[in-house]
């Protein structure tokens, strides 16, 4: 129940806070300590030579006063302007899609597969909740949760691609890609792995967001009232129950769904995998500042955008809200 | 028609010594059929517990349930859900107790569903009869629960109640949550369907007023436990155990600002 | 109560809004990933010959430099320069030849490789050197800093070129060949792009021992180049594999999914020991270590102090918590690498011995407490704090030498703490404002005369790490640098050691090694001692024999 004034009203809020977060983000930045050409030099030799470090600095305009520069960022952007990547020279913005669209092979079925294995099991235990069956799952799930995503990651490799030998050990395609070109099939053999891992951490999230907003439902009135009507368990479970406890899932998973673009460090970094998250952390470390603006530039997008369209989507699906409503 | 016979509900808790915590404890009572009883009790005194379990919506813990001479305790869950249609509850909250989901007419329209009466174009005009006997206007139909005012949804909660004509209904505090003009409303409403349908009630209230307007007798609960039972009026007047004289002293001291109250919300219709 | 039509549709309005946005994200998944143009076939995998040398980088990023044009990290043995560092402070030919050298070391001649060609077919000429120089310095390319004190390089024929320096200097060999180093471009290539900052280069044409093949999906692939004017590859071609987490590497090696790890923990090659098929060697000394001096802060500016805490580091203990390596006996210069360099005199002078050392601070003025504490010459308790920077970090060397000296010092009554800084500047900052600090560097800086000039002033090095300021060494220094005569350098390179053993700006500690393993099975010929510290080296891939 959305109304077109205010719907304008909530793209013209959503461009805004666009506006305030690229602003946050480029003083954040440039404030930072550290630069891209000390780190740099200092990979190199002992010295830091103080002519390469100036000729850097008016290169890219580091030398000129902070506001400045920052207006000068906004009008490049605004004309869609990203600029080039210190530490490769590359234009941001199709490297940035380069080593999204990797993660995206492994990210996008294990999210996607992830909340759905998340809200079936949730659903279940929370239903269930207070069984034999229920705590085993719950407790499976807190003692899989509490070890770090690293090490699972590490024991997955050790298990399954080391000893069992299922899988390959990492990165995305056998050697073989050298002489016979990218098999897609061969990249599937290699992203099932981390997209199993990934899965099950993505699912474990949801599992309990799922659990405990099912255990909210299932104390409500209504609730037993079906039972009272006579409808048998499973409608109950279907018509009322899940359809009630699904709708706080639909904002938190639209924000799941936004934050693919971050990536994954644990399972880029165990797997060799060459996506988007290994891409951020490096340029953090060599403070590649053109580089990190235009990947959070890319992460305000997807988040702005994700609120928008979970706002939308949830007044489509829930009746109680109505944007505009004031 | 209704009948408990000694039943108990527990909590356990605690890892090696089980500890038991008391809802309700040995309680036995009966209803005949088209009579009301009055449950009355503090927050807390297992009240609501009792009600339930006496539709085995929640599952007792010891003793016998037997309705029209049927254990329900002994009932498998197929067979017990046959006798659902008879057996109705009518809750406290009206905001919780209608799927938020769906709308007023839907929710009426359910049990039809469920239990497969008529087609839809009967269960529709079944629906707008029923709004009319709670005074609903048939406009509401396709509202849904958040649209509606307090006493609106507590008649659709009504209405839902009795759809498939039951025998026997428990109000589990239906007014509390509203207010004092709009309680009125309810009650007498109340009264109107159990003589029309010649239904049978169990009346759960902690107000002593409300109970003695609705039902000829009242059990008293304190603790999980039935302190005193009897007549009403005998034992409103009469009251033996500490516990009720402390109620029907308390309930006098505000008898007073009650009355003001009700006198001066004379007759406004909620809509 | 008509059923909820409405609510149906918006229900497939967003599903059919959610299978958009899947799709597009597959579409983008697909697209820039390569996935999408791939043929779908199940067709064979075919293997990579067997004497290519499959090799694991760390991080992508080192592969996938874009521009060559010197921003570094380009693949190895594609690319050379004029001379190549040897072991022994000399240096090994590459594109030059043989070099001259005037008597006031200004003007260098160096005779270049009359059949080295490019790997595109055109021939190698001194235009190219030139060409290298003067585009580095026009297009402003951060590594001509390197090339700073050439003043023109001119080519009198086109296997000579004369590389003219604005000032003397006898370093100059060691400059453009040690780290980052200068590696010449093609001028036919390189001459028609007119900003090669931001010009991705595909083709990596070099001269060296292997040319680019391909850098696709984590692999970068480089094949032997049979043009090669040099000393031949045995291998077919080397494949660089990235691998970004350590453990794994170790499990691809144990695969024998490649041929060699470096850079090996001692645990690690403790567990190695005995697996079948994989054999191990240690590079000596490629890392070093020193407790070093800030000559300008209190209590540090007193000679006396330096001297006893020279006493006061366990270099054996120390040394021996690292696993690999060793105590160094020298000042500064290490003699497995400097060898001739390396004074003797000033050999084995920091002996541990903690009486030695409070006899020394006793007697530049130092006192204890009632409690033991130190008191310096100002009566004040004496603290020191060690600022820890990100070098040295990783190994947890840091850590090794900072437990074992707070335990010593504090026997001589001296509270030691410390704070760490993830940020250089910071770092620099705190280096200035206290007393003594921890470094830690590649063991290149410690191998000759060259490197001797970390301690002076210099017009181009307005001050240094220990704020030491002699004016006798930075006349050496300035000497040494105007000297073109082997014989004179070394001479005044022993006067700069007997001046830093006596004013000690720094107390070497220990070096530490590099542990390769590698599989023996495959391929023979890794190790050539000291000083190749990379297994990329390409000294180090052409000396490789494959074992079947």
């Amino acid at each position: 129940m959305i109304d077109g004034h205010y719907l304008l009203r909530r793209i013209g809020y959503s461009g805004a806070a666009f506006f305030v977060c690229i602003t946050i983000t480029f003083f954040i930045l440039h404030l930072m300590p550290g630069d891209y050409i000390t780190n740099y030099l200092l990979s190199l030799s002992h010295t830091i030579p103080q002519e390469a470090v100036d000729q850097f600095y008016q290169q890219y305009g580091l030398d000129r006063p902070l506001g400045e520069q920052y207006i000068i960022y906004i009008c490049n952007i605004l004309q869609g302007q990203w600029g080039y990547s210190y530490q490769y020279g590359l234009p941001v913005f199709p490297m940035i899609m380069q080593k999204l669209s990797w993660s995206l092979v492994i990210l996008l079925p294990a999210v996607l597969l992830g909340i759905i294995i998340g809200i079936v099991l949730g659903a279940w235990s929370g239903w269930r909740s207070g069984g034999k069956k229920d705590l085993a799952l719950f407790n499976i799930m807190i003692v899989f949760r509490a070890i770090p995503e690293f090490w699972w990651a590490i024991m997955a490799v050790w298990v399954f691609a080391f000893y069992l030998q299922w899988f390959p050990l990492g990165g995305f395609t056998s050697i073989s890609v050298l002489i016979s070109g990218l098999n897609p099939w061969d990249v599937l053999y290699h992203a099932i792995l981390p997209i199993c891992l990934m899965t099950s951490f993505v699912a474990t999230g949801n599992y309990y967001m799922m659990r405990n907003s099912m255990i909210a439902v299932i104390g409500e009135d209504y609730i037993t009232t079906a039972r009272a009507k006579g409808l048998d368990e499973r409608a109950v479970l279907w018509r009322h129950a899940l359809k009630n406890a699904l709708l706080p899932m639909v904002t938190m998973t639209t924000f799941q769904v936004a934050g693919i673009i971050m990536g994954n460090v644990f399972i880029e970094t165990v797997f060799s995998w060459p996506g988007i998250g290994l891409l951020t952390t490096d340029a953090l470390r060599m403070r590649d500042l053109p580089l990190l603006e235009g990947i959070f530039l890319l992460d305000a997008l997807m988040t702005i955008g994700a609120m928008l369209a979970a706002d939308i989507l949830a007044s489509y699906l829930d009746p109680r809200i109505r944007m505009g409503d004031q | 028609m209704i009948e408990v016979d000694a039943v108990s509900k527990y909590y356990t808790s605690g890892f090696f010594s089980r500890i038991r915590t008391y809802a309700v404890e040995d309680v036995s009572l009966s209803i005949n059929r088209g009579e009301a009883l009055g449950l009355v009790g503090e927050s807390g005194s297992g009240k609501s517990t009792l009600g339930r379990m006496m539709l085995r919506l929640v599952e007792p813990s010891a003793g016998r349930v037997v309705f029209d001479g049927i254990d329900l305790r002994a009932l498998k869950t197929p067979a017990m859900r046959q006798l659902r249609p008879r057996m109705q509850i009518v809750f406290q909250d009206p905001d919780t107790a209608l799927d938020p989901r769906m709308t007023i007419g839907e929710s009426v329209a359910e049990p039809l569903m469920v239990w497969q009466q008529g087609s839809r174009h009967e269960r529709d005009d079944r629906v707008l009869e029923l709004f009319a006997m709670v005074g609903l206007q048939p406009e509401l139909a396709d509202r849904r629960p958040f649209e509606l005012s307090g006493g609106q949804k507590q008649r659709a909660a009504l209405a839902r109640a009795i759809v498939l004509e039951p025998e026997f209904i428990v109000l589990d505090e239906p007014t509390a949550a509203l207010d004092l003009s709009v309680q009125a409303q309810i009650l007498s409403l109340v009264q109107v369907l159990r003589k029309r349908m010649d239904l049978t009630l169990l009346f759960i209230s902690h107000d002593l007023q409300v109970v003695e307007q609705m039902s000829g007798s009242v059990a008293v609960l304190h603790k999980g436990r039935i302190v005193e039972s009897g007549r009403t009026a005998d034992i409103l007047h009469r009251p033996s155990h500490p516990y009720t004289i402390q109620l029907v002293e308390a309930a006098r001291k505000s008898e007073e600002w009650f009355g003001k109250q009700r006198g001066n919300h004379g007759s406004g219709d909620e809509v | 109560m008509e059923e909820n039509s409405s609510l149906k549709r918006k229900r497939i309005i967003v599903y059919a809004g959610v299978c958009i946005i899947v799709i597009i994200a597959l579409c983008i998944a697909a697209w820039g990933s390569g996935i999408g143009n791939a043929a779908w076939g199940m067709t064979k995998n075919k293997e990579i010959s067997a004497d290519e040398v499959i090799i694991p980088v760390s991080s992508s990023s080192s592969i996938t430099y874009t521009s060559n044009m010197q921003k570094g990290g380009v693949p190895p043995g594609i690319y050379q320069g004029l001379i190549i560092k040897d072991l022994n402070g000399t240096f090994d030919p590459a594109l030059a030849k043989s070099w001259d050298i005037s008597a006031d070391a200004k003007t260098w001649t160096f005779h270049l490789a009359r059949d080295a060609i490019w790997s595109d077919g055109v021939p190698f000429t001194c235009a190219d050197v030139k060409f290298t120089n003067d585009y580095m310095k026009s297009n402003n390319l951060t590594l001509a800093y390197v090339l700073t004190d050439v003043q023109s390089i001119d080519c009198p024929d086109p296997s000579t070129a004369v590389v003219t320096l604005k000032t003397s200097y006898s370093g100059f060999l060691d400059q453009i060949s040690r780290q980052p180093g200068i590696t010449i471009s093609p001028k036919h290539f390189w001459e028609s792009i007119p900003d090669p900052q931001h010009y991705e280069d595909k083709q990596f044409i070099g001269t060296g021992p292997f040319v680019f093949d391909q850098d696709t999906a984590g692999y970068v692939r480089l094949l032997r180049n049979d043009a090669y004017y040099g000393k031949k590859a045995q291998i077919s071609g080397v494949v660089l594999k990235v691998i970004t987490n350590p453990d794994s590497q170790v499990l691809a090696l144990k695969n024998s999914e490649i041929d060699v790890v470096s850079d090996i923990s001692p645990a690690v090659a403790k567990s190695l020991k005995g697996e079948k098929d994989i054999a191990m060697y240690t590079i000596k000394d490629t890392g070093a270590y020193e407790v070093a001096f800030n000559l300008a802060q209190y209590p540090a500016n007193i000679t006396g102090f330096r001297k006893a805490m020279s006493h006061a580091v366990d270099r054996d203990t120390i040394s021996s918590l690292f696993g690999t390596g060793r105590p160094t006996e020298t000042t500064f210069l290490i003699p497995s690498l400097a060898g001739r360099y390396v004074n003797p005199e000033d050999v084995g002078m920091y002996t541990y011995n903690l009486s030695t050392a409070r006899e020394i601070l006793k007697s530049a003025g130092f006192t204890w407490d009632g409690k033991g504490l130190l008191l310096g010459p100002d009566g004040n308790v004496v603290t020191l704090t060690i600022p820890l920077g990100t070098k040295g970090q990783a190994s947890g060397g840091n850590q090794k030498i900072v437990s074992v000296l707070k335990n010593d010092w504090e026997k001589l009554g001296i509270t030691l703490s410390t704070v760490s800084y993830d940020d250089q500047k910071q770092y620099k900052k705190a280096i200035n404002a206290n007393a003594v600090f921890l470094d830690s560097f590649p063991v290149t800086l410690h191998d000759d005369a060259d490197a001797l000039v970390n301690f002076a002033v210099t017009p181009t090095q307005k001050t240094n790490y220990y704020n030491y300021n002699n004016p006798e060494y930075n006349a050496l220094v300035s000497t040494i640098r105007n000297t073109a005569d082997q014989q004179e350098i070394l001479k005044m390179a022993y006067q700069m050691q007997d001046l830093l053993a006596r004013d000690i700006p720094t107390v070497p500690v220990c070096t530490s090694d590099t542990i390769v393993a590698y599989r023996s099975d495959r391929f023979t010929g890794w190790d050539l001692g000291p000083g190749y510290y990379s297994v990329t080296d390409p000294r180090v891939l052409t000396n490789l024999t494959p074992v079947k």
